[in-house]
């Protein structure tokens, strides 16, 4: 492997090399075993599905898992593309929100002089460490004083002030946005929005991208359970686990559904990733 | 850092624009955040018994803690495994997503493919996905046996058991015992470390590659290099990293305290002793950090600033 910077070059000897090779080819094999284990059962005839132990190979491919998988849902009188619509867009929405509140929350707590602001970020620590189940019951309740059961925003309110966004960006701007880069802007006429959007945000670019991420993987897998009645708002995590439960022989297709469910986080990761590159190594000031 | 050139001069951003960026994330903290914590505080010193329409509260103070460390046969054997499996897997989590975030950060062909690698388990972890995974389908046991799932929008948890996917190598007994334990640790360890993988290679790309110019001409090794730069500068991404793991730990359901709290609020209807079981739990996590961690970056601090 050869590197082209003179700098950070990693000169390894041979065996070196080889270490280094064989570690990541170990650690990778462990994380994706499942994933390929997953698209093989996706691809296998009923009755292979059924040899024990299972096999690691599949003698006859077939699609007949995904051919399957609208009239499967064709009882439910609502087409694929619905709950396809309603997990993009429920996931699109609340990973915008979130990232503009989060950075907003951080860039005050981060930057600011405001007096409670350690306060604040005090209470973002302690929150972080709250598990959905504790907060579930009491959050029906509110959920069902504001009216939101059984609406879109069900969904997407709650996720929006989480605060583990809040708590990444606020270290990423720490380090990552010199203040006297503010400051300078601020002489140079800038306002504070302006500031904010255009020197702060692109700074961070790495971690929003990777907070965006993160939200998106939370959104996408988002089940309204005992918040959403109405069949035609519910998302697509649901009525996999519908066609999961399904038994026997629809265990090819609920691979088959999982494997479909793992394409969105894939793509987002690769423009996360393949953007962060683009931005900053240095912080701004030279 | 830069702590003393704050004091003067203009400020970052004004106070009243500080306000307003915070506002929105505030309004959702305190309805989505702080009112369902106060009720679930509430709930930890309370009986509550349901009727028609609502629920009942009766107030009881300590009872439920009581009842849960005197009476309770689990509760106290449950919390303290925990405890000690957070003790030993943060610390691991933490080095070796470090380890292989550094690795993952630098120049080889097929970097982008290798980072996909290991961000999958992060997306396989989540939710349905999982469910699937670890269902028992046709009755036989599933392909990978995965243990509890999760449904907590921060946690990768998930406990993945290697036996059955050994089973399909048809080795000896013994061989296959012994080598399921460790293929299951590393599983489980690594299955958990994709975020904090993702977080720790941001961070290392925020550190401007003039440092390791100027090292490289100083004729700092490579060793040198890492404690004296990018450890450092990873400074606040660890810290993020570590308490990051500590709560993907906490709430994930493969921990016994979190799964017999789950399962006694789904399968028993019952919320007061659930939510004080967590509280205490809670607790105890909050000052075993406190006392680990806070010294422990209090010292870094003292020493790289």
């Amino acid at each position: 492997m050869k590197n082209k910077k003179a700098y950070r070059k990693y000169t390894r000897s041979l065996i070196g090399n080889i270490f280094y090779f064989a570690f990541l080819i170990i650690f990778g094999a462990f994380a994706i075993l499942p994933l390929v284990i997953q698209i093989i059962t996706s691809f296998k005839p009923l009755d292979e599905l059924l040899i024990f132990p299972p096999r690691f190979y599949v003698v006859r491919p077939t699609f007949e898992n995904y051919k399957v998988l609208p009239t499967l849902l064709s009882n439910l009188k609502i087409p694929l593309s619905r709950y396809v619509f309603n997990s993009l867009f429920v996931s699109a929405t609340a990973t915008v929100l979130h990232i503009f509140v989060a950075s907003g929350a951080a860039y005050t707590i981060s930057k600011s002089k405001i007096k409670y602001r350690n306060i604040v970020f005090a209470f973002v620590q302690f929150a972080l460490l709250f598990n959905a189940y504790t907060l579930a019951i009491p959050r029906y309740l509110i959920y069902s004083n504001l009216k939101l059961i059984d609406t879109y925003l069900v969904y997407i309110l709650p996720y929006i002030p989480s605060t583990l966004g809040v708590f990444l960006m606020k270290q990423f701007m720490d380090t990552g946005i010199p203040d006297a880069l503010l400051e300078a802007a601020q002489i140079d006429g800038a306002g504070q929005f302006r500031v904010f959007f255009r020197i702060a945000l692109p700074l961070v670019k790495p971690a929003w991208l990777t907070l965006a991420l993160f939200a998106f993987r939370d959104m996408w897998t988002v089940t309204g359970s005992g918040t959403i009645f109405t069949e035609s708002m519910k998302t697509l995590p649901e009525i996999t686990s519908t066609i999961a439960s399904g038994g026997l022989a629809r265990s090819g297709s609920a691979m088959a559904m999982s494997v479909i469910m793992m394409i969105p986080p894939i793509i987002v990761y690769l423009i996360s990733q393949s953007s962060v590159k683009e931005t900053m190594s240095t912080s701004g000031i030279k | 850092m830069k702590t003393s050139k704050k004091k003067r001069g203009i400020e970052a951003i004004s106070r009243r624009a500080g306000r307003l960026f915070i506002l929105p994330w505030e309004i959702g903290m305190v309805i989505f955040i702080i009112v369902p914590l106060l009720i679930s505080v509430a709930y930890a010193f309370c009986e509550v018994t349901f009727k028609v329409g609502g629920m009942d509260y009766h107030f009881v103070f300590l009872d439920n803690f009581k009842y849960l460390l005197k009476e309770d046969p689990y509760y106290t054997d449950t919390l303290i495994s925990s405890l000690t499996t957070l003790l030993y897997t943060i610390p691991i989590i933490v080095a070796l997503s470090l380890i292989l975030g550094i690795v993952l950060n630098q120049k080889f062909k097929g970097r982008v493919i290798m980072r996909a690698v290991f961000f999958l388990p992060v997306i396989i972890a989540a939710g349905v996905v999982l469910d699937i995974l670890t269902t028992q389908i046709n009755g036989q046991p599933p392909v990978i046996q995965l243990g509890a799932t999760s449904t907590s929008m921060s946690e990768g948890g998930g406990y993945l058991d290697a036996s059955a996917l050994l089973a399909g190598l048809r080795l000896p007994e013994a061989v296959t015992g012994m080598m399921s334990k460790y293929i299951t640790m590393i599983f489980n360890l690594l299955w958990q470390s994709g975020i904090q993988i993702i977080l720790f290679i941001s961070g290392l790309q925020t550190i401007p590659d003039s440092l390791y110019e100027v090292s490289k001409i100083e004729g700092a090794s490579k060793w040198e290099e890492f404690w004296m730069i990018t450890f450092p500068m990873l400074r606040d991404v660890t810290l993020l990293v570590t308490v990051f793991t500590v709560v993907e730990e906490m709430v994930s359901t493969s921990n016994e305290v979190m799964s017999n709290a789950q399962s006694m609020i789904s399968g028993q209807q019952r919320y007061d002793m659930p939510t004080a079981m967590i509280w205490f739990y809670f607790l105890c996590v909050l000052i075993i950090c406190g006392i680990v961690l806070f010294p422990i970056f209090r010292s870094f601090k003292r020493k790289w600033d």
